[in-house]
């Protein structure tokens, strides 16, 4: 996993920030090989509950990752209770690992 | 034309060109939010109304247009024309910020973020959809409010350029 762990514990605290403390947090995508170099960060929430405003959290908290750590691209994709189970979300909860 | 007027020049015309964007922006925003019910059921029809799509896209555009004008291209001119360095996008944001004519940079790349899902995402989930017009309805007002607050800071450094800048912007809403 390439983020160092001041990263890691900035993501969490803003997430837990931004979602409450109930929810899951994982990385998944290209950050996930050590032998590729920078890339998007991708992160997945997930939460048994439904979450309110799913768009404007994911968005509040792009923005908090930015002013944290910097103007790099960060992709948020949260997963409720009410979202589908579809490929995509099969793909990267097999692939993503916990922060 | 020495060095500094020139400078002024490209402030000027940089105010020129947010003016008519938000004038045009300010069209888009009537058409959709003062003439139509923006609800659930608008948005969900909207894969069947081109018309209506056509309506939602040029505000999504325009939207869009300023704010990457204001934050590409306004504040870092009119940071110049201060004698500060522009630097990145969040770093002359925060500047900004601290200089009193945006209220909250964080908003701002929220609003950024929602346009971009609407941009990007586009008719994917009607519900954040909606969720996502009515931020980016409330975020026009924000970039009125920061174009006048700049034009007002630019008034008070540089009087003489009243006669020479577009006029203020009336409030959304």
């Amino acid at each position: 996993m390439r983020l160092t762990s001041q990263q890691i514990q900035t993501i969490k605290t803003l997430v837990s920030e931004v979602f409450g403390s109930d929810v899951r947090v994982h990385l998944f995508g290209s950050r996930l090989d050590d032998s590729k170099k920078g890339g998007d960060i991708d992160l997945l929430i997930q939460s048994d509950q439904v979450i309110d405003h799913k768009l404007r959290k994911s968005a509040s908290l792009t923005a908090r990752l930015q002013l944290s750590l910097g103007e790099q691209k960060f992709d948020v994709v949260v997963k409720d209770a009410q979202t589908a189970d579809t490929p995509f979300y099969q793909e990267v909860s097999r692939t993503a690992a916990p922060l | 034309m020495n060095l500094r007027s020139r400078d002024y020049q490209k402030l000027i015309t940089s105010f020129e060109i947010a003016e008519k964007e938000a004038r045009h922006l300010r069209y888009s925003w009537n058409q959709l939010f003062e003439h139509r019910n923006i609800d659930l059921t608008w948005v969900e029809r909207l894969d069947e109304e081109p018309d209506e799509a056509v309506v939602l896209e040029a505000f999504v555009s325009r939207f869009s247009r300023l704010q990457d004008h204001i934050a590409g291209r306004l504040i870092p001119i009119w940071l110049e024309s201060l004698a500060e360095q522009p630097s990145s996008q969040i770093e002359n944001l925060n500047k900004a910020e601290k200089l009193g004519v945006v209220d909250s940079t964080q908003d701002w790349l929220t609003a950024r973020q929602i346009r971009n899902y609407l941009v990007h995402e586009y008719l994917q989930d009607p519900k954040s959809m909606l969720d996502a017009l009515q931020l980016t309805r409330q975020a026009t007002g924000t970039f009125f409010a920061v174009y006048n607050a700049l034009r007002s800071y630019t008034l008070n450094t540089l009087p003489d350029l009243e006669p020479k800048l577009p006029p203020g912007l009336a409030a959304a809403e």
